[in-house]
């Protein structure tokens, strides 16, 4: 009973034992009768609702244990408990009677000899009377006479007479059969003979026979032998019947009620009387009661268990130290792997026709490692074993999870629990996604570079690729069976585009090139009037990927397609040209410094990233927006931006924007957003760029100022004077007090200035803006709000 | 599902023996690398596998093999010997040339990785099940 499952545990066990409560589970249900699992499984096998059930290959029959472990009656070859009473009571009184008969039998003899010795002696008397007279006359033939008168008497075997100092007998009479008697068939007497004066004369001496009382002895003694065993057998029949009546068939009944209850059958014995016997039955009815109210207990323990494993959607199997399954599986374990106790578990995962020598070779070792160790190591052996098996079938390829429980661990692990989890799906979808968010990547990467690298190589490359497939398709017509010198100029055709497409990181366009140059490599080799369809497909499908491509980078480029029309000029020849026409007239000038400016999203295109990274560095969460309106600034302002953005956006991110607790308290949105966008008015070109953070500390600046910009006599503008810093702890980003500085200092030398409005906790806006006289100064139109 | 463990990887080819290191070094195994089987035992103490390949510039893997394993035994160095080779009837015949096993598929990074897992928990129970030294 000490492995008895104890179901006041279960449920207490369950809730607290969280961690590793499947093999707490398991073990609860190892632990339920072999008989009861069997049964309960057998049971609820008919229920199609249950799609989990342990045993359910090849139930039992729910009614019986096995022969074996099925109780059975002991076999007696002394009979039962009556026969075996009969035949000792029968013993003991044929002792007892024997025993009785002798003693009553030696009684009976001496009772005989005496009184036949009494009667002998009486005859004696009467002889030794009627002899004296003669005797005493010495009258020796009346003697004889008298003597020989006893002949008569058939029992007297020897008379003799012996006269007084006499040596001879005076007479004698004997019997010629019986005189020589053996001692225990006759017996002696000796009379003597007086006169009547009381002189002893002589004596007479008589032998007498026992036949007589010796044959009514024997008679005597035979009837009580049997009476003896008459009565003997009536006893033991007597005790036979009543040891039948009150102790076997009460035993026998509860026999057949303990096999019953072994079976699982409802039983009850009747309870007749009110001694041992029926204590006995009544013990046992209450018994049997408790145990199947156990049985119950256990069975919808069984049940709930049952019910949490189907649940768990993972095949289960269990294997020893041999690497063999056991019995114990689960259903979706029955349906994977198909194989039933005795089966090798790395044959179900590693089947040898999957050639994974390999991994076959180190599960063994893996399971040889884990039995070999105590329960202890078995956290660290587990740590070695194969944690994924990617299953083959004939029909299906499963891709399984797997995780290890010890079961019973004790000294040395007993059992281990394989748990195989079905992630096939959840593996493709990842692989899906992972394969594209490489390819997204990889087109992100693609775009970036060309756009700030102009695009006008990549508007090349589509071009002179288009041109190449163009050269491709005239080949394949002009020469319907490919002969060796067209498959060669295909062949430098193919070469130069997969070339050129691995510069541009279009890895698609790369992989189908070299596709089509394996084919090439094929026909160079043997010439297949197929060859040409195929190469065909291969071009049509290129040209494909290649205007997708081409639709990828209008679409990231903030000029649309208007950035296939872009052309690099080095910016040393533009002002070399400026400068030759300074005194030229003042719309050429115009011209050459609109043929001068440069796309503002040249100056933004690596922005976004490096914003996400400096925000992350400051422990903040802040996303660049670039409004995309195909905006262009004057070469001179292009030159410094680059500078000025990144002076100003780590700014913003270091002081400007708030960490996302301080903005969720302050009620937005826990990223931050810094936007920058181009104006156009009839001054020129604009940049804005504006954060919805906290805007400036005036008082902080303020501060700081004094003493550095005395004659600054607004905060904000203080902030742009050198050492002067906008944020009151010095950090990695900013704090040095320069960059916004720098920022201006740059802007004037390409003729712009900044003009600020801070709004106190709505944000700040920075308008680059081109010099004038209206606008030289650094006017703050947010303060006084931010004041109020 | 990564172990951690020492690899040292000979091959006659540098662009190789450079993947190889760089992908095993993603999935955190420490890698040495060499392309000059002389002088590669230097590199065997506290090495869990050893990856090599067979056809090499004036020796093949087999004497590679045999002379490191007499090395590596003379210093106590008891790693797993692995045959790395793209010819499917070399990788086949491993045990009889006195490899400990093959990774299959040269050339294709997925799978090597899968391959040295399994090589490297083969070589981490091995030395788990052998007897104590002595």
């Amino acid at each position: 009973m000490s492995r008895g499952y104890d179901t006041r545990e279960a449920p207490r066990q369950l809730s607290t034992r969280k961690s590793g409560s499947l093999v707490y589970l398991w073990n609860a249900f190892r632990r339920l009768p072999k008989r009861l699992i069997t049964e309960r499984a057998g049971g609820l096998q008919s229920d199609q609702s249950a799609p989990f059930l342990l045993h359910s290959v090849t139930p039992s029959p729910p009614s019986l244990p096995p022969a074996s472990a099925r109780p059975r009656p002991i076999t007696s070859y002394g009979g039962s408990i009556a026969t075996r009473l009969a035949l000792g009571t029968v013993v003991l009184v044929a002792l007892v009677t024997s025993v009785v008969v002798l003693e009553l039998n030696r009684l009976e003899w001496d009772r005989l000899v005496e009184s036949k010795r009494s009667a002998a002696q009486m005859v004696a008397l009467v002889m030794a009377g009627s002899l004296a007279p003669a005797l005493d006359f010495k009258d020796d033939d009346a003697v004889q006479e008298r003597v020989d008168g006893l002949n008569a008497n058939p029992e007297i075997l020897q008379a003799t007479v012996l006269g007084n100092g006499k040596p001879e007998p005076t007479a004698q009479y004997r019997k010629p059969s019986g005189a020589d008697c053996a001692a225990d068939d006759c017996i002696e007497v000796l009379h003597p003979i007086v006169n009547p004066t009381g002189d002893r004369l002589g004596s007479i001496q008589l032998r007498v026979s026992l036949n007589r009382e010796r044959e009514a002895f024997g008679q005597t003694r035979r009837n009580m032998i049997a009476l003896g065993a008459i009565f003997s057998l009536g006893l033991a029949s007597a005790l036979v019947l009543i040891a039948r009546r009150l102790l076997v068939s009460p035993l026998a009944r509860l026999e057949r009620a303990a096999l019953g209850l072994a079976s699982g059958e409802p039983v009850a014995v009747p309870v007749q009387r009110d001694d041992e016997i029926g204590r006995l039955s009544r013990t046992f009815n209450s018994m049997a009661q408790i145990i199947d109210e156990r049985e119950r207990r256990i069975a919808a323990s069984n049940r709930r268990l049952q019910n949490l494993l189907d649940h768990m959607g993972q095949a289960i199997v269990v294997f020893d130290a041999q690497g063999r399954l056991t019995e114990e599986h689960s259903r979706l374990a029955a349906r994977i792997f198909g194989a039933g106790a005795g089966a090798l578990v790395v044959e179900q995962l590693y089947p040898a026709s999957d050639g994974a020598e390999m991994e076959r070779e180190a599960f063994q070792a893996w399971v040889e490692a884990a039995f070999a160790g105590d329960a202890a190591q078995f956290k660290e052996i587990v740590d070695l074993a194969p944690r994924a098996v990617t299953f083959r079938r004939a029909d299906q390829e499963l891709e399984l999870d797997l995780e290890y429980r010890l079961i019973d661990g004790g000294e040395h692990s007993q059992q281990i629990m394989l748990l195989a989890t079905d992630v096939t799906e959840k593996r493709r979808l990842e692989r899906s996604v992972a394969q594209k968010d490489r390819e997204h990547e990889q087109q992100l990467s693609a775009v970036r570079r060309l756009v700030s690298g102009g695009g006008q190589q990549f508007a090349g490359f589509v071009e002179h690729s288009q041109r190449r497939l163009g050269v491709c398709r005239e080949l394949l017509n002009a020469h319907p069976t490919l002969d060796r010198p067209t498959v060669e100029a295909l062949f430098q055709q193919f070469h130069t585009l997969r070339a050129e497409a691995r510069c541009f990181d279009l890895a698609r366009i790369e992989a189908r090139v070299t596709q089509l140059e394996s084919v090439l490599q094929e026909l160079r080799g043997e010439l297949d009037p197929n060859g040409n369809h195929d190469v065909r497909l291969g071009v049509d499908e290129l040209a494909e990927l290649l205007a997708e491509a081409e639709q990828t980078f209008v679409a990231q480029h903030p000029l649309g397609a208007a950035a296939l029309d872009q052309l690099t000029v080095r910016r040393s020849r533009l002002l070399s040209l400026l400068d030759a026409t300074r005194h030229s007239d003042a719309a050429l000038r115009a011209q050459i410094q609109e043929l001068a400016k440069r796309p503002l999203v040249e100056s933004t295109a690596l922005l976004p990233e490096a914003v996400a990274r400096w925000a992350q560095r400051a422990g903040k969460n802040v996303r660049l927006e670039v409004e995309p309106n195909g905006i262009e600034v004057p070469h001179a302002l292009a030159g410094v931006l680059g500078g000025v953005f990144s002076h100003l956006l780590r700014n913003a991110i270091a002081h400007g924007i708030e960490s996302e607790t301080e903005r969720q308290a302050a009620g937005k949105p826990g990223q931050g957003i810094v936007t920058i966008s181009g104006v156009e008015s009839e001054d020129g070109v604009s940049i804005r760029v504006a954060d919805d953070g906290r805007g400036f500390n005036v008082e902080a600046i303020q501060a700081r100022a004094h003493g550095v910009s005395p004659g600054a006599h607004l905060a904000l503008s203080a902030a742009f004077e050198s050492g002067v810093s906008t944020i009151v702890t010095r950090g990695e980003l900013a704090g040095a007090g320069v960059g916004l500085a720098a920022a201006r200092a740059e802007l004037t030398s390409a003729g712009y200035c900044i003009r600020i409005t801070s709004t106190s906790d709505q944000g700040t806006e920075l308008l680059l803006t081109p010099m004038s006289g209206t606008n030289t100064a650094l006017v703050s139109a947010g303060l006084a709000a931010r004041k109020a | 599902m990564s172990v951690a463990g020492k690899v040292l990887v000979i091959d006659d080819s540098e662009m190789v023996l450079e993947r190889v290191k760089s992908r095993l070094q993603r999935e955190s195994y420490e890698v040495a690398t060499t392309s000059q089987p002389v002088g590669a035992a230097r590199h065997l103490l506290l090495c869990d596998l050893v990856i090599l390949d067979f056809h090499m510039p004036g020796m093949n893997g087999q004497e590679v093999l045999r002379s490191l394993k007499m090395l590596g035994a003379s210093s106590g160095a008891a790693p797993l010997y692995f045959l790395y080779t793209s010819d499917k009837v070399l990788s086949r015949g491993y045990r009889e040339l006195g490899f400990d096993g093959t990774l299959l598929n040269k050339g294709d990074d997925e799978s090597l990785v899968e391959q040295v897992a399994v090589a490297l928990r083969l070589a981490k129970l091995r030395k788990k099940l052998a007897p104590p030294k002595e």
